[in-house]
């Protein structure tokens, strides 16, 4: 990977930085420069290109969320409605709906039972302005919740992050406590996160402590940023912290 | 000519907002907390631009309320901030954008001290801090622009000598004021003076309001100059608004270097 790049909007990326290849994907912040080959970026931020996927994208570490088709999100349920059900994503985001078919398995007799303010973990299908989200909990080819585990959400307690660390965890990158905490804590944890800054977290054997835990090191990750010998040590610290009681 | 003291800027101060920022003026002047909000719904419909961005610009005084002064600066910024968001990517949207001032600048050198910021007295000293703030509140809260800009405030004194960013006590003794903004591809969007001078003072003014945004170097379309901040912004003045600028970004941004 090429090493980490911070651009400001109005930068010129020159042509050997981003990918060449027809198929490449040029994601947000991101526009050609119409007299060059060359790229402007309109955003600042890290500057993350991936060679082998040919995708070229500029991430920043908070700004708002907005739904778009393919994300994962933590929606909470509102209401029920004959087919569908009315989920909440974030206060700003228009109301989404889940058919209550688009489960794993579900037929009109065995469709879950949800109640208000339980939680789903479900993939955005589309997302489109003045209109509401549609979410679905099954993959479109296989009718199956896997390889996301969708599908609702029971125990475990919700984080709020940044969507920037959202995605950090999404990608596993510089997120080496999350592992770390995995593996010293008794039982390991359980987690889903959801594009619009949500974190589940389910710790079945350490309980709510171990939770808080986790909630603690997501909380450090989201303020500053830690190298990986500064990870290690907040695990540590993290888990005499939860012995001592 | 660089700045004597640099400009302080921090990134994300505010919990709730989109984005944020603190921009403290040189030599501890004013401070600014810009909030910004964006994308958001146009709240009346009647302001709605069918293919840009309405920009909303609330420039809150340190005491007291927004009175005529801060509508004008509120229009100066809006304006510049047109000039430089890229509005048709976000059409039919708002952005939002709150400028509080939360310190002045006191010379209690003086019995009684004194104070700038008042609502008879020049609006051009806090015009500066407050463009700044609200471009960094922009990159913060992921606005696409074309390029970034940045302010500064020059006065010229009786004598004719230039003095960028001047404090409060210099400004109350300056022949003419003068803020000019520049964006990082280096040209002029913002334009304001007060005062007596002559073209000549004006051009001297421009010129050194110029080095403190861009800094001495002439660093417009570079490709790779100013890429990870080690190899110029060490090397060149290091201290203009636009290394300021790029410093607290890449304070504020994670580096994700193990996969």
């Amino acid at each position: 990977m090429a090493t980490p790049q911070i651009v400001l909007p109005g930068e010129h990326i020159p042509v050997s930085q981003i990918p060449t290849s027809q198929k490449r994907k040029i994601g947000h912040g991101l526009r050609p420069d119409p007299d060059t080959e060359s790229f402007i970026a309109t955003i600042g931020g890290l500057l993350e290109v991936d060679w082998r996927k040919k995708s070229a994208q500029i991430s920043t570490p908070n700004a708002r969320y907005i739904s778009k088709p393919g994300d994962l999100v933590i929606a909470q349920f509102r209401a029920s409605s004959t087919d569908f059900f009315h989920l909440y994503i974030n206060p700003h985001s228009p109301q989404a709906i889940l058919p209550q078919l688009a489960f794993e398995g579900a037929t009109k007799k065995t469709r879950p039972q949800l109640k208000t303010n339980d939680l789903v973990y479900a993939k955005v299908v589309s997302a489109q302005k003045n209109m509401e989200i549609e979410l679905s909990c099954v993959n479109p080819s296989t009718g199956k919740s896997e390889p996301d585990g969708l599908g609702p959400l029971s125990g475990g307690m919700v984080f709020d992050v940044s969507p920037g660390l959202a995605d950090r965890l999404l990608k596993k990158q510089n997120v080496l406590a999350m592992d770390e905490l995995g593996a010293r804590l008794q039982g390991g944890f359980e987690i889903a996160v959801g594009r619009n800054g949500k974190v589940w977290v389910d710790c079945p054997e350490a309980g709510i402590k171990g939770i808080c835990a986790v909630g603690r090191c997501l909380r450090q990750l989201d303020d500053a940023e830690l190298g990986e010998k500064e990870q290690k040590k907040l695990v540590n610290k993290i888990m005499t912290e939860l012995e001592r009681g | 000519m660089a700045l004597t003291e640099p400009p302080k800027a921090i990134l994300h101060t505010l919990l709730k907002a989109d984005g944020s920022a603190t921009y403290t003026a040189p030599k501890n002047g004013y401070q600014v907390v810009a909030g910004v909000n964006y994308p958001v719904e146009v709240p009346y419909r009647s302001d709605e631009i069918p293919e840009s961005t309405f920009i909303e610009v609330n420039l809150r005084p340190h005491n007291g309320v927004g009175m005529v002064k801060e509508r004008h600066m509120e229009e100066l910024v809006t304006r510049t901030l047109q000039t430089i968001v890229l509005g048709d990517e976000t059409p039919r949207t708002m952005l939002q954008i709150t400028l509080q001032v939360v310190n002045v600048e006191s010379d209690e050198s003086l019995p009684g001290g004194v104070k700038g910021g008042g609502q008879g007295e020049t609006y051009l000293d806090l015009l500066a801090s407050a463009l700044n703030a609200a471009v960094l509140g922009c990159v913060d809260a992921g606005v696409q622009m074309k390029a970034i800009a940045g302010a500064a405030l020059v006065g010229i004194c009786p004598d004719g000598r230039m003095v960028v960013g001047p404090s409060v006590v210099q400004r109350k003794k300056c022949a003419s004021l003068h803020v000019f903004a520049f964006t990082s591809d280096s040209q002029t969007v913002l334009m304001e003076s007060e005062g007596k001078f002559t073209m000549d003072d004006w051009k001297q003014a421009e010129r050194a309001a110029r080095s403190a945004v861009l800094g001495s170097v002439n660093k417009q379309d570079n490709g790779d100059v100013t890429m990870n901040g080690t190899n110029i912004t060490s090397g060149s003045s290091g201290n203009c608004l636009l290394d300021v600028i790029r410093q607290a970004l890449e304070a504020r941004v994670i580096k994700g270097g193990n996969r």
